[in-house]
């Protein structure tokens, strides 16, 4: 048994350990806002927090976030009001949406310790693949979200 | 709201920060969160008080307006275009329109009733929009005509915005909610006119997306994000080969490996053959999988590669008896005396679409009923499929279909649905099957391999005179049995940006090679020279600027 913090909630799970984090996230306890892209730490669409930086969750074994805490696309802030997800939804940046949790659980630990990224900074940390193409609203979204956050 | 009033709280976990701010209230984000979309996009919204008009919408008694889209939606924001269609006539509350997923169950029960469910062609505002606007025309008419009955009063006496009726006269007002059963029983005698584009007042302005909201909390479920209660889980893996047969695998291999609950064979018509294990969750399932010793019958063609594909297609560059599709004027002589001659040759390889979701179906299959979530560009063909494949009766089969995390294509094939549904029709529970991002990207219906040279011919003012343009693709190797796997998109891209005969040349060869040749002399006018450069899509844009008259 392994305990995990997860969105501030603690779970017991019944797991290997070296079974990635991304499929206890969401086949053990049911997040599925943390999407499966790759399972090779490659594009992205699985990222979440572990003590508030960026972890790609296909590639990490969930014993490495034993003790620590997790935080996915459900729990960066209570009713999706985080300055990413107001931006978000401001530049209706997403097109079919599901590498979107991971760029804005990207941009957020981005956020977290750069509270005024430019375009290199967000060009080197959000590194998340899009098939879709929306790689410009996501940038115009992240500007918009740090400008949200320091007028607040 | 202030933005200054914004609450902000900063917690500190462990080593790192995670940043919370709360906005509560902001005006921009009001009502953002109410469900203008099923979080589960296969649940309807519509309660048992709200009344259907018509097939394509719904009137709640407080006004609420859903909307079905028969239409998949993969990042087109079908969901928002379709309500805007239907509510140009509609003239209801634009803030109280939501969206959900017309049935497919009910279009094959109620014949086609939906028209086209199959979303592809770039066609699900292009090809819908006459009849999406009838729709919500003609059910307006039928809502003023109930209100009309209401009072008495003849129709031409009454307005409508926002969906409150107004008796010009006595400023007498209804609700849509008000009159909505009444008019549900209403035939109107003919059907109104739609608006010319002139007229529109909501599609001519953009608004917020009503998918974005599920998008950005993590809340919208794609077909991945499928769960349902006693759900098992399956890793496939198909022939490696097209067309390959398993020979022999062996299932005692894995079956004591942690959550395996059984190893299934699979195969059938229009179906890979291959092996899945499954499992209580993904990953066992998928871990157990790649330990799992299979042995291929790779068949006919388990020495064709992409790079002789590639070879052949060059070599076939200078091959003479290439057919002539297109010729004007004379270009072999026109390029005799040009100047300067330009040649290039351009390769573009198979190109898998690489969406961002990887394949997976779930389905669950009982004597009687089968259900099937997928995300499906499809559906139609999906429930047929599932229906043919089980022997259970197409009203008994359920297409639940989800948000797709990419289409682009590949997704009208429905090769994941034949074969969840073949694994399920083995099992006593609902199964999750998903492909890893390898089994993905290995079993796509790619985009053709084309090699394409260009030779222009340049006057001494350095303006084309002549353009010969030979392309060659190779879509089938051999003859037809390759063409469910490789040549169906093949098949639509030749067509549609090649020559319109093209379908008819190559249904009727058997041979491995497809000669395309365009030969024509570029008009000469100032300012309408083609670019012929750029890579990848260099040939298509060329030739469909080449076909455009004048």
């Amino acid at each position: 048994m392994l305990s995990l913090r997860i969105n501030g909630k603690t779970y017991s799970v019944d797991v290997e350990r070296e079974t990635p984090l991304l499929w206890v996230i969401r086949d053990t306890i049911g997040l599925t806002g943390t999407k499966y892209g790759c399972g090779m730490g490659l594009c992205g669409a699985c990222t979440v927090h572990v003590n508030g930086k960026a972890v790609r969750a296909c590639s990490q074994p969930v014993s490495q976030a034993a003790g620590k805490d997790v935080t996915t696309i459900e729990g960066l802030s209570p009713n999706a009001q985080h300055p990413l997800q107001i931006a978000w939804r401001e530049g209706d940046v997403p097109e079919c949406g599901y590498c979107q949790p991971g760029q804005i659980m990207a941009a957020a630990a981005l956020l977290a310790k750069n509270s005024k990224p430019g375009d290199a900074d967000i060009t080197r940390e959000v590194t998340n693949l899009c098939r879709c193409g929306t790689y410009p609203r996501i940038r115009q979204a992240i500007h918009r979200a740090a400008e949200l956050a320091a007028k607040s | 709201m202030d933005r200054r009033e914004f609450i902000v709280t900063t917690l500190t976990v462990g080593g790192g920060f995670a940043l919370a701010l709360a906005f509560p209230g902001s005006q921009v984000e009001g009502a953002v969160n109410a469900a203008k979309i099923p979080d589960k996009p296969w649940e309807s919204l519509v309660g048992n008080a709200d009344t259907e008009i018509n097939p394509w919408l719904v009137v709640a008694p407080d006004d609420t307006v859903t909307i079905r889209v028969a239409q998949s939606e993969m990042g087109q924001q079908t969901f928002t275009s379709w309500s805007k269609m239907i509510c140009e006539e509609l003239e209801c509350d634009w803030s109280k329109v939501r969206a959900e997923y017309a049935s497919v169950n009910r279009h094959f029960r109620e014949n086609k009733v939906y028209r086209r469910m199959a979303t592809n062609a770039s066609g699900a505002v292009r090809i819908s929009r006459e009849y999406l606007q009838q729709a919500g025309a003609s059910a307006r008419e039928r809502l003023m005509a109930a209100a009309a009955g209401e009072w008495g009063v003849p129709r031409s006496e009454l307005a409508v915005k926002d969906g409150i009726i107004t008796h010009t006269p006595t400023g007498r007002k209804l609700r849509y909610g008000q009159v909505a059963q009444k008019a549900a029983a209403i035939k109107l005698p003919a059907e109104p006119k739609i608006k010319t584009p002139d007229q529109f007042t909501l599609m001519n302005k953009p608004t917020p997306f009503l998918e974005t909201p599920l998008r950005v909390d993590g809340s919208v479920m794609y077909g991945m994000d499928v769960r349902l209660p006693g759900m098992l889980y399956a890793a496939a893996k198909a022939s490696p080969v097209f067309l390959g047969k398993v020979k022999k695998y062996d299932a005692t291999a894995v079956k004591n490996r942690p959550g395996v609950h059984s190893v299934v064979e699979f195969g059938g018509q229009n179906i890979e053959a291959g092996v899945a294990v499954v499992a209580d969750s993904y990953w066992h399932a998928k871990t157990a999988l790649d330990l799992l010793p299979i042995e291929w019958d790779d068949g006919a063609h388990g020495e064709d590669t992409s790079e002789k594909f590639l070879r052949m297609a060059h070599a076939a560059l200078d091959e003479p008896g290439a057919q002539v599709l297109v010729k004007k004027g004379d270009p072999e002589a026109a390029l005799k005396g040009a100047a300067k001659v330009v040649e290039a040759v351009y390769d573009v390889p198979y190109l898998d679409h690489a969406f961002m979701e990887p394949m997976n179906c779930t389905a669950q299959v009982t004597a009687n009923r089968v259900d099937v979530w997928v995300g499906t560009q499809r559906p139609e063909e999906a429930l047929l499929d599932a229906a043919r494949i089980t022997g259970v009766p197409q009203d008994n089969v359920y297409i639940h279909n989800c948000f797709i995390g990419g289409g682009f294509g590949r997704r009208n094939q429905n090769d994941d649905v034949r074969q969840a549904v073949a694994i399920a029709k083995q099992l006593d529970r609902p199964v999750k099957v998903v492909w890893s991002r390898e089994e993905t990207m290995r079993h796509g219906y790619y985009r053709p391999m084309r090699v394409a040279r260009f030779r222009a011919g340049l006057g001494p003012d350095g303006n084309p005179v002549a353009w010969i343009n030979r392309v060659i693709g190779i879509d089938q190797n051999p003859p037809a049995d390759m063409r469910w796997r490789i040549s169906s998109s093949t098949f639509t891209c030749g067509r549609r940006m090649f020559l319109p005969e093209f379908g008819l040349r190559w249904a009727g060869r058997r041979t491995s090679f497809i000669w395309k040749v365009l030969w024509m002399n570029w008009p000469m006018r100032p300012g309408k020279t083609p670019t012929t450069t750029g890579a990848r899509y260099s040939t298509a844009t060329a030739i469909s600027r080449a076909r455009r008259p004048g």
